[in-house]
């Protein structure tokens, strides 16, 4: 039996059968939204997996996933039999956000809604970004796939689609090094030809928000932010491609579990250890995929420049772009001693604290940004990691609201009627998408992001430096 | 949502399917109808037939592969699998199945799907039959 200990407002141990612990960050109201799904019960058979160093955790946005729960994160050590799992990534490998900063104001914009200038916007980005199922017409083909996989967001700007100073703002570069071909298959590369530049569906999108509140006046003037700046929010992944890498590698290291010694108790766990041939195949299909998903967000970038150019006279700079679903090798130290570590982040954020030598110059003091969307329609942060991420969480953080209702009962309990009259009587334009969808994604299917946020803040794990708000979406 | 052998199951986050009938063949039908109902936001009849093979060695691992396949079909011809029609015995490459379908409908507005996954995956014999149940992650 799993018991849960409360240590102060913003963390509960998960106090584990066999004696160990995992760690919770939620305040009571969060956590009773974790008891109600199988999000604990994850956390702790990830607790059990071989080679864990410190405990298993799980950010204040965390619900059920599959193997890993989303909002998770745990590290592994190969000098000590630890494994890595594409269960603790997830299909949509290198799903992620960024934030692009405008040189325009929202007030001087005047009508908000249906006929003003970010409907405008928005139909044009929507004229650019083909969403939803499947391939579209992107102007990116199957010649083009080796580039996208092996050199990511580089590959886009080396087009001429982006500017060199973006891919100083992307995590590692807007590259992962080690991308493997042989590693990924036939089916992969026939699902992620075409895809490259389109924003797909689910709970994807392209908001175009404004800074309602700065909280940190120093480093919202780093970052380059100010009060009613019109600034573009975009969220994908790496689509089909990344979802055939994940299924591709489940599958064989679920066939090769009793060879490879790991007795799983959900296949969705399936790993091999660091340092075989099965975890190094793993780790170069998926540095594909993470290259494939930053090309994308960097193709639909340029998309979104054009948009802007046209409908506003502006220009938009990459003030950050984040990583959710990732396992990557990173030092940490670790009781005084330092250690290369592979750290899952599965629908979580890294968080990386000032000094750290992966950050940019011109950022390093501050701390890396991160980038908190809450639900559509709702409000989304701009923070900074922090050292108390990395003494406790290796430098991570929540990734979003984290859903609460099922898509099943969101569609039993909403009217898409209902939703688009409240999104419009907030002032917030909608396009794309479907009806379905639009209900799926209502904000009262996720946890309330300004509480998620607060669990963070309070713990440490993140300084808080803006407040945004939506103007304009365009679903995926 | 719920059709002819098959229903949705709740999921915080995704959509899992149940699907009954007789032999697994028949439960394997219903499962790939109400995968095609998510897909295209509705209850979808298809006649065209196309023979695969799942890459599969139990009936786990047919339920995964084949959910899979119908996901392939879809996101790379827009062929919207939403039956099937038969199931060979398995062999050596893999596990013969005739799929029914039809192009997806040019007004579908369903969920995308990524992939089928394993966790709460069953293949049960029940009285009067097989149940199967995936869970789909969108």
């Amino acid at each position: 039996m799993t018991k849960l200990d409360r240590i102060d407002p913003w963390r509960v141990a998960l106090r584990l059968p066999g004696g160990g612990e995992a760690r919770v960050y939620a305040d009571d109201t969060l956590l009773a939204a974790m008891r109600r799904d199988r999000c604990l019960d994850q956390l702790a058979r990830v607790a059990a997996l071989p080679g864990l160093v410190g405990p298993a955790m799980a950010m204040p946005d965390a619900h059920q996933g599959y193997g890993f729960p989303i909002g998770g994160v745990a590290a592994f050590d190969p000098e000590d039999g630890g494994v890595v799992s594409p269960g603790g990534v997830g299909f949509d490998i290198n799903c992620g956000v960024r934030l692009l900063a405008t040189d325009v104001e929202a007030g001087p914009l005047g009508a908000r809604g249906d006929g003003g200038p970010l409907a405008d916007l928005a139909e044009a980005v929507l004229r650019r970004v083909p969403v939803g199922h499947g391939k579209r017409r992107t102007g990116v083909g199957r010649a083009d796939l080796a580039g996208v996989l092996r050199d990511g967001a580089a590959w886009a700007v080396g087009r001429g689609l982006g500017e060199e100073a973006d891919l100083a703002r992307v995590e590692s570069g807007g590259r992962l090094a080690g991308a493997d071909l042989d590693a990924v298959s036939a089916r992969a590369r026939e699902r992620g030809a075409g895809q490259v530049g389109t924003l797909g569906g689910g709970n994807h999108f392209i908001e175009v928000q404004r800074v309602e509140r700065v909280l940190d006046e120093e480093a919202a003037r780093r970052l380059g932010l100010a009060v009613d700046q019109v600034v573009v929010l975009l969220h994908t992944g790496s689509r089909g491609f990344g979802h055939q890498v994940c299924t591709d590698h489940v599958r064989e290291l679920g066939r090769a579990a009793g060879r490879l010694g790991l007795r799983l108790p959900d296949r969705q766990l399936a790993a091999a250890p660091l340092g075989s041939p099965e975890a190094r195949a793993y780790l170069g299909a998926m540095a594909a995929a993470a290259n494939f998903a930053w090309a994308n967000r960097q193709v639909i970038t340029h998309r979104v420049r054009e948009a802007l150019a046209e409908v506003l006279g502006a220009r938009a700079r990459v003030v950050w772009d984040v990583a959710h679903n990732l396992a990557k090798m990173e030092t940490h130290r670790v009781d005084g001693r330092v250690r290369r570590l592979c750290v899952h982040r599965k629908g979580a954020t890294r968080a990386f604290g000032p000094g750290h030598p992966e950050l940019p110059p011109e950022l390093r003091d501050l701390g890396q940004p991160v980038l908190i969307p809450g639900s559509m329609g709702t409000a989304s942060y701009v923070a900074l990691g922090t050292e108390t991420a990395m003494a406790e969480t290796w430098g991570s953080v929540c990734h979003g609201a984290g859903r609460v209702r099922s898509r099943t009962a969101a569609r039993k309990e909403l009217s898409p009627d209902g939703v688009l009259r409240r999104l419009a009587r907030a002032g917030v334009v909608v396009r794309g998408g479907s009806r379905r969808g639009l209900v799926e994604e209502a904000p009262e299917a996720y946890k309330d992001v300004d509480r998620v946020v607060a669990v963070v803040a309070g713990a440490g794990l993140a300084r808080l430096v803006a407040r945004l708000v939506p103007l304009a979406v365009v679903k995926g | 949502m719920a059709g002819n052998g098959w229903r949705f199951l709740a999921h915080t986050a995704d959509v899992g399917i149940e699907a009954r009938g007789p032999d697994l063949r028949a439960a394997l039908d219903r499962l790939v109808a109400g995968l095609a109902a998510l897909l295209a936001g509705a209850p979808v009849e298809g006649a065209e037939e196309r023979p695969v093979l799942v890459d599969a060695r139990d009936r786990e691992e047919l339920v995964v592969g084949l959910v899979d396949e119908c996901v392939y079909r879809l996101e790379v011809d827009g062929w919207l699998a939403t039956g099937v029609a038969g199931l060979g015995a398995p062999g050596p490459g893999g596990w013969p199945v005739r799929l029914r379908g039809r192009p997806l409908p040019p007004d579908a507005e369903g969920t995308p799907v990524k992939a089928a996954t394993w966790g709460g995956l069953s293949v049960r014999e029940e009285a009067g039959g097989v149940v199967i149940a995936v869970y789909v992650d969108t």
